[in-house]
């Protein structure tokens, strides 16, 4: 499998005691479910701030499919979100003057009807796609996250405690849904979490704890849902 | 409580632009308030010492003179003067029809004339003076004084008498002249020529000696008289000097009896024409000397009040545009602190506590604002002080700071913002805790936003997206409007103020074709090849006809019936697209009125106007406006005029020519300078009226200003108030991969057509609103000004209002730009 994401002696200070990466060194393959476990503070959101390009390192190399995003001007790191990266967020990042249909679209404009139907079908919106967010639960928005990260067909989507403000049947029903993009679209996922429950739907499993990668689980898994 | 003040207060630093914004505007109206107020009340208390302190006139009068009731003995008046052939001839035909009672009209008004001219009006009718005196409880006595004009300058002779009751001299420095030649001077006139006291003075081939600087005190307002209508310092000069000295100085010599009341003036110069006034009495009646003379005095009144109310009203209007700018910065920091607001509230913290916590915005903008603006104000009152004092010949009392207003610009801000905040902080706190707590209680989406989608569904997705943010908060998009709209108004004032009077100075001045106008003391019969006559005779508009309809007017219009000929040579009425309209004179009947008349009285072409001659109402047509912002004439046919006011033949009373002769030091001839009543230079006249005006403009330049920064300002805080609205937007655009060009075009410029139409009715409304301003001064100035705004001043309007927002745009997104966007996008 391809490389998709690579850190080299990756370092992210804040001042001069605060290491919320320190020395890391990953490669992330192309169509794989990755998560990112830890406690708070331990340097797993920074590592997807870096992966995303939403935060620059330190110190060392990040690297998109060869491509050094240290490198990458700000207009081609924009470029690069907008056409290559889905985002889902434990707190939705809805706009609420939008529709549940509108807010799908802000994720790439300029999409015609039936692509927008089928992502909105894919993800079971239909009933509720003209409603505000505020019309909807908490599952129905992250589904609607998640459409919005779907419709650009992304090469990877970053979710950052993506279950955390859901209840568990909710939460299971929305990394059900993101495996099954991960299998149909073989679009790479890397998900943030403290909660080790989700451990288990990732081919590797990094544990992290002081800005430092302290194990990776690699392992073979199998389709299959969420329980 | 302690620590929810603290709280407030390090929210300040999350809000610069917004609080220093705020500060600055406080700022600015306390600067504008205390100037403006303490240079007034220094001119004013300056002023009314004075009043008191020397004693000035009240009114000045000359006894009531009837024509109709006087006697061959009144004639006897005359034994004494040496009267030109013509004038005997009349006191003989006169005496004559007196004596058999047969005078007709015209010859009682040229017995007037002589009695005019030969100042016997003095000496009439004095018992009837005396009892009204003691009536209306005023004191009176007669005041001399003699007239001369040399190379331009205009000197005014009064023989000095320490022993006077009324107009008592203000010896400013030196001493008043005791021994022969000695004079005191104007202290503007010393200054302005460098002249010392110990100087020298040659004037009449007699050499005075300055001994003393001294006001005349009934020279208050920039007017010595109704020849020279402004106040030049280069060019007027009153002299004291001895009796003897005084006899001996050659000039047309003006007697007039000043009076005073025991107490206060019973009425004010808006009152002069009014029926309660002294005027109306039988017994006294006015001349032009004492319009004059009263509006010298009581001017300055009507003057500094419409100045200290214009300011007060600005400074209100920015207090209205702060409370606006509070109320965001408070609606914003609530909402970012709800859910501490509601732990606060479920902690058992009152509501008013919380709510009073907020107080600290209203208060640190309040002490800085107000703490600048007293010291700039304070700064500025000095010059601002010496610019009226250039106008208004009156001693001040030193300068020094005044505290009173430390206490004025602080207190009623601080009450009015606080009081505001408060209300707004309630408001938002007062839902229950739980609600509070709730996640997304704050995200609702109201009904305009539904229905702006709805409408809008079949657009594009950028449409729909720009106007869903825009509806999305009706409260927001209500304070964008308004403040923009302050803004707009801000801006046209700007554009139309800009060099305003000087344009209309370079308008009326401009194409005039002759040099002097000459007024004489009677009429004259006959032609003068040298020049274009005009027969000028007050009266009044007391009806008008407008599509039919009579319309009574409410009061009098005053004006002057000017009878011209079809061949003027000097003299050009012209049309407001500059085209000349004399020729409109068509019939007898047939008039021209002035753009001033026309638009403080609202009558138009066509209209008839009424005008009482001779105990008859002579109906007179509108045939055109001519372009005039200062006058009152009516021009009709001279001829039909003076057939009117019963002269046989057409007369003239003034004439407008280029001859040299009647500058006002040519050399005429003793008889004709004799019949002269009054010389204009019309260029000495521009030149004064400049000189004024461009320090009226002066005024406006700095109200321009202020706006100016006000504007700018304003519009800072408005683009400051959209980036921060759409922090939380423009992040997660940011992370979605949206480049800055295109958040900028759906985000950033959702408010740009509701600024852009704010702007566009305030331009209406603010021209609506400096004609109001403007008619009020324009009764001071005698003059309508037209307020106009071109297309070209509008779009530059819009780019300077566009440009501040967008400025402000781009300073407030260098601060967001700083905040990583993984941390906007943390829960809040």
């Amino acid at each position: 499998m391809a490389i998709i994401y690579e850190l080299k002696k990756a370092k992210k200070s804040y001042g001069f005691d605060v290491n919320a990466l320190d020395n890391v060194d990953l490669k992330i393959e192309a169509g794989e479910v990755v998560v990112i476990l830890g406690p708070s503070g331990s340097g797993k959101s920074t590592l997807l701030n870096i992966l995303s390009g939403l935060d620059t390192l330190t110190n060392g190399e990040a690297f998109y499919r060869s491509e050094s995003l240290s490198k990458m001007s700000e207009n081609e790191l924009l470029k690069y979100r907008y056409n290559s990266l889905g985002f889902v967020f434990q707190s939705y990042n809805l706009l609420p003057s939008l529709t549940g249909r509108e807010n799908i679209e802000l994720g790439k404009t300029h999409q015609n009807d039936a692509d927008l139907n089928n992502v909105i079908k894919k993800v079971g919106l239909e009933e509720h796609q003209h409603k505000y967010p505020y019309q909807l639960s908490g599952g129905q928005m992250q589904r609607v996250a998640i459409a919005r990260s779907l419709i650009k067909k992304p090469d990877a989507i970053f979710c950052d405690e993506p279950t955390g403000a859901l209840d568990e049947e909710i939460g299971k029903i929305i990394l059900n849904e993101l495996q099954k993009i991960n299998k149909e679209e073989k679009t790479t996922i890397i998900i943030v979490t403290h909660n080790p429950a989700i451990a288990k739907m990732g081919n590797t499993v990094i544990y992290m704890n002081s800005g430092k990668i302290v194990k990776t689980e690699k392992k073979k898994i199998k389709y299959r849902l969420m329980n | 409580m302690k620590l929810l003040f603290i709280n407030s207060l390090k929210g300040l630093i999350n809000k610069k632009i917004q609080i220093t914004g705020l500060i600055l505007l406080i700022a600015i109206s306390a600067t504008m308030y205390v100037a403006a107020n303490v240079a007034i009340n220094q001119v004013e208390d300056g002023y009314y010492a004075y009043l008191n302190e020397q004693n000035v006139e009240h009114f000045s009068f000359l006894p009531s003179f009837d024509e109709t009731k006087l006697t061959v003995n009144d004639l006897q008046l005359f034994e004494d003067e040496n009267l030109s052939e013509e004038e005997n001839l009349l006191l003989l035909q006169i005496t004559q029809c007196l004596e058999a009672n047969t005078c007709n009209e015209q010859q009682l008004f040229m017995l007037r004339n002589l009695f005019s001219t030969y100042n016997k009006m003095l000496y009439i009718n004095l018992e009837e003076v005396e009892k009204l005196a003691n009536e209306k409880d005023f004191y009176y006595e007669l005041e001399k004084s003699k007239i001369k004009i040399n190379e331009k300058v205009y000197y005014k002779a009064i023989p000095i008498n320490l022993d006077k009751k009324i107009n008592k001299p203000y010896l400013l420095e030196g001493n008043f002249p005791v021994e022969e030649n000695e004079i005191t001077i104007l202290p503007s006139y010393a200054e302005a020529k460098g002249l010392n006291i110990g100087d020298t003075y040659e004037l009449n081939e007699v050499e005075y000696k300055i001994v003393g600087t001294a006001f005349a005190s009934d020279h208050i307002y920039p007017i010595v008289s109704l020849n020279v209508p402004i106040f030049n310092e280069e060019t007027n000069n009153i002299m004291f000097m001895t009796n003897e000295t005084y006899d001996k100085f050659t000039g047309l010599e003006e007697k007039i009896y000043v009076a005073r009341y025991n107490e206060d003036l019973p009425f004010n110069e808006r009152d002069l024409f009014g029926e309660e006034t002294i005027f109306e009495e039988d017994a006294i009646s006015f001349t032009p000397s004492s319009i004059a003379r009263f509006i010298r005095v009581e001017a300055i009144k009507g003057d500094l009040e419409p100045n200290k109310t214009f300011s007060n009203i600005f400074v209100n209007v920015l207090l209205v545009i702060s409370g606006v700018i509070i109320v965001i910065i408070v609606k914003k920091r609530i909402e970012s602190e709800k859910t501490q607001v509601g732990i606060l509230k479920s902690m058992g913290y009152k509501a008013s506590a919380i709510a009073s916590s907020y107080l600290v915005y209203p208060i640190i903008s309040v002490l800085a604002g107000s703490l600048i603006g007293y010291f700039i104000g304070m700064y500025l009152a000095e010059p601002l002080t010496n610019v009226y004092v250039s106008f208004y010949n009156v001693p001040l009392k030193p300068f020094e700071l005044e505290y009173e207003y430390i206490s004025r610009i602080f207190i009623t801000p601080m009450l009015v913002l606080a009081l505001i905040s408060f209300l707004t902080a309630m408001l938002m706190i007062r839902k229950k805790p739980l609600f509070l707590l709730k996640e997304g209680s704050n995200i609702k989406v109201n009904f305009l936003t539904r229905l702006s989608n709805k409408i809008l569904r079949k657009t594009k997705f950028k449409t729909r997206f720009k106007y869903s943010l825009a509806f999305r908060s009706i409260g927001k998009l209500l304070i964008v409007t308004i403040v923009s709209f302050a803004s707009g108004l801000l801006i046209t004032l700007v554009l139309i103020g800009n060099g305003l009077f000087s344009s209309i100075i370079d308008e009326t001045f401009g194409n005039m074709k002759f040099d002097y106008i000459v007024a004489y003391n009677g009429f004259i019969p006959g032609e003068n090849e040298e020049a274009d006559q005009f027969l000028i005779i007050d009266n009044e508009i007391s009806k008008k006809i407008t599509d039919g309809k009579e319309v009574e007017l409410e009061e009098e219009i005053e004006i002057s019936l000017s009878g011209i000929d079809d061949d003027l040579k000097y003299f050009e009425l012209k049309d407001d697209k500059g085209n000349d309209i004399l020729e409109l004179i068509d019939s007898d009947t047939d008039v021209l009125i002035s753009y001033r008349i026309s638009e403080l009285n609202e009558i138009k072409v066509n209209d008839t106007i009424v005008v009482l001659i001779n105990g008859e109402e002579i109906e007179l047509t509108v045939a055109g406006i001519y372009q005039d912002y200062f006058s009152s004439s009516v021009f009709m046919n001279r001829e039909y005029l003076s057939v009117l006011y019963s002269f046989e033949a057409p007369v003239y009373n003034q004439i407008y020519t280029t001859n040299p002769k009647y500058d006002l030091d040519g050399e005429l001839e003793e008889s004709e300078l004799e019949k002269i009543a009054g010389q204009f230079s019309v260029r000495d006249l521009e030149e004064n009226i400049t000189s004024q005006v461009e320090a009226m403009d002066l005024v406006l330049y700095i109200v321009v200003v202020f706006a100016a920064i006000m504007s700018f300002i304003i519009m800072l805080v408005v683009a400051n108030i959209v980036v921060e609205e759409n922090r939380k937007n423009i992040s997660l655009m940011k992370v979605l991969g949206y480049k800055n060009k295109q958040i900028g075009s759906i985000v950033l410029n959702i408010y740009t057509p509701f600024i852009l139409i704010s702007y566009l009715i305030a331009i209406p409304v603010m021209i609506k609103i400096v004609k109001e301003l403007l008619e009020i001064f324009a009764d001071d100035l005698e003059m309508a000004i037209p307020i106009t705004i071109s297309f070209s001043q509008v779009l530059i309007g819009m780019f300077a209002i566009l440009g501040a927002y967008y400025m402000g745009m781009a300073i407030s997104r260098r601060v967001l730009n700083k905040i990583t966007l993984a941390e906007a996008l943390k829960r809040e």
